[in-house]
């Protein structure tokens, strides 16, 4: 390839790179917040024993997707599998990602409502999935 | 059997006759001292809260996602916006309820919504203006929307006129002596039209990410924040629709002034959008221009009172700071909430963050994550009370019966 034409291509990518990171630009920018935690702190809400067929065509989905991280993957196989409340297994899983990441983080926030789901949602816990919902 | 037919139809007849005389009419004139609008953004609902009494008066339902709520020039009306997180954009204008007459309140209702290609123009939580009429910049089609009815109603022909703007985008506006200022984001530069013809005047360049402005009232200057400076721009005689000078950001943080507040005398603080660790001053006094730093905890929303006195920082940790609103030293610490968890990025499809208003030394904040509204005695320096709005109440409108016209 044509020196100038690489040159050009990676000024440009620069540029790119350079904008995208503008905060100005971002927060002018129609962009998809954590659309997966969001999609699962849904579910949450309304779960009520276990996840409906519905609730598991979804969660499929997050499993199946590339887009998903692993973080995203282990919460929403522990979700899936719920039976009044998240196995043992999935519930030292959850621990895992709790441990692992800032206690006020979105993830964090909704792996340990997984964690201690008991047949339903509490009162305190759906405040918390609505806001997540809400801000994103 | 003729006869007690004829009674049962004058029964019949005497019965609907009550249902319709004459009832007592109540009046829901109500006398206060501050009225609050608060956009709730989980239903999209605008909650009305009156003071002193905190009572909620009532709920007025406009379309979901409000990015904007502002009230125009005379403070007759409320403007909501939506954010762009929906494929309708749409302004609703809802009544204050003041009668000048009595000096007390009715019920705000809706009087109207319109539709408006990507909303925008509020400053402040002020409507834009041309030549003392209310205006909508509509940044989806380039163009400043002129009403020009002196009072809007539900039925009448609502009189507009339309300026073009030079390309779409996302604007800072602001009205001068005769020519309108209009600050071009992505585009870089300040278009300058003619307020009478509407002509372009010209084009102030070289401000690449231009976002946030505020005005001198002064010297009559505009500053525009540029991704690596301020672009100060004159609107009187000699100066008028030129670039006077640059003020450079004090280090290079990346991050420029997405809005200012001003602050005692002549001193402005601008800050950055998102959660942010700083804070810029400025004195506007002192030529030349020149920006020095307050370091802040992370914080999550910022306003001033209206005197100056006060500069308030909200953090992420539910601590509202004091500070002078001159020197910026701090003057005390107010616990109002629990921690904002996790990120509060707030992009253009619909407010989520905290707002703050303030009144004779009291303020107010709506605590998006907890559902409630903080009235914060600042001279005490401490939480009055709390009201509990539910959903998650976001930008707030402060209406002072002292500063409405009688």
């Amino acid at each position: 390839m044509n020196i100038k034409i690489k040159k050009l291509l990676l000024g440009t990518m620069m540029v790119l790179v350079g904008v995208l990171f503008q905060s100005n630009v971002l927060a002018h920018a129609d962009h998809d917040k954590d659309a997966i935690i969001i999609k699962m702190a849904d579910i949450m809400i309304s779960l009520e024993h276990f996840p409906t067929s519905e609730d598991q065509k979804t969660l499929q989905l997050v499993m199946d997707s590339d887009s998903s991280t692993e973080q995203e993957k282990i919460i929403a196989n522990a979700i899936m599998n719920i039976q009044h409340q998240a196995t043992s297994e999935n519930q030292q899983k959850l621990q895992k990602i709790i441990d692992g990441t800032a206690p006020t983080s979105t993830v964090s926030t909704l792996a340990s409502i997984v964690q201690g789901f008991s047949h339903g949602i509490s009162k305190t816990d759906k405040r918390k999935l609505q806001t997540i919902k809400f801000k994103g | 059997m003729f006869r007690a037919i004829t009674i049962t139809c004058l029964l019949f007849h005497i019965s609907v006759v009550f249902g319709h005389g004459a009832v007592q009419r109540e009046s829901e004139l109500k006398d206060s001292e501050i009225r609050l609008f608060v956009a709730d953004n989980m239903d999209g609902s605008v909650i009305i809260v009156d003071f002193p009494d905190g009572k909620i008066i009532n709920r007025v339902s406009t379309s979901p996602s409000i990015m904007i709520l502002a009230a125009n020039k005379d403070n007759n009306y409320i403007y909501a916006m939506r954010g762009r997180d929906t494929d309708q954009d749409l302004t609703s204008i809802i009544s204050t309820g003041f009668d000048p007459e009595t000096g007390k309140f009715r019920k705000p209702h809706v009087i109207r919504t319109i539709e408006t290609d990507t909303p925008g123009g509020p400053r402040d939580n002020k409507m834009a203006t041309v030549g003392g009429y209310d205006a909508i910049l509509t940044e989806g089609d380039a163009e400043i929307v002129v009403l020009m009815s002196d009072v809007i109603d539900g039925y009448s022909e609502l009189k507009t006129k339309t300026y073009k703007i030079a390309a779409p985008d996302h604007y800072h506006y602001l009205e001068g002596e005769t020519y309108l200022y209009i600050g071009h984001l992505f585009k870089g530069f300040v278009q300058v039209l003619d307020r009478a013809s509407g002509e372009e005047v010209g084009r102030i360049k070289g401000c690449p990410m231009l976002h946030g402005m505020t005005e001198d009232e002064e010297s009559g200057r505009l500053f525009f924040s540029c991704a690596r400076d301020v672009m100060v721009v004159g609107t009187l005689g000699e100066e008028k629709a030129k670039q006077i000078s640059r003020i450079p950001y004090p280090e290079n943080t990346g991050r420029g002034c997405a809005a200012f507040l001003k602050g005692a005398g002549r001193v402005q603080w601008c800050y950055t959008e998102g959660i942010i660790p700083r804070l810029y001053r400025v004195d506007l006094s002192k030529e030349p221009y020149q920006f020095t730093t307050l370091s802040v905890e992370s914080s999550i929303q910022q306003s001033s009172t209206h005197d100056g006195k006060y500069l308030m920082v909200l953090s992420k940790q539910g601590v509202l700071y004091l500070y002078d609103g001159r020197d910026g030293d701090l003057i005390k610490t107010i616990k109002v909430s629990e921690p904002f968890l996790g990120d509060w990025f707030e992009d253009v499809g619909k407010a989520i963050l905290p707002d703050i208003e303030s009144h004779n030394d009291i303020a107010y904040i709506t605590l998006t994550h907890e559902g409630r509204i903080a009235e914060i005695d600042l001279e005490q320096g401490e939480v009055k009370r709390y009201i509990d709005l539910g959903g998650f109440p976001t930008r707030i409108v402060l209406l002072a019966k002292e500063t409405l016209a009688k």
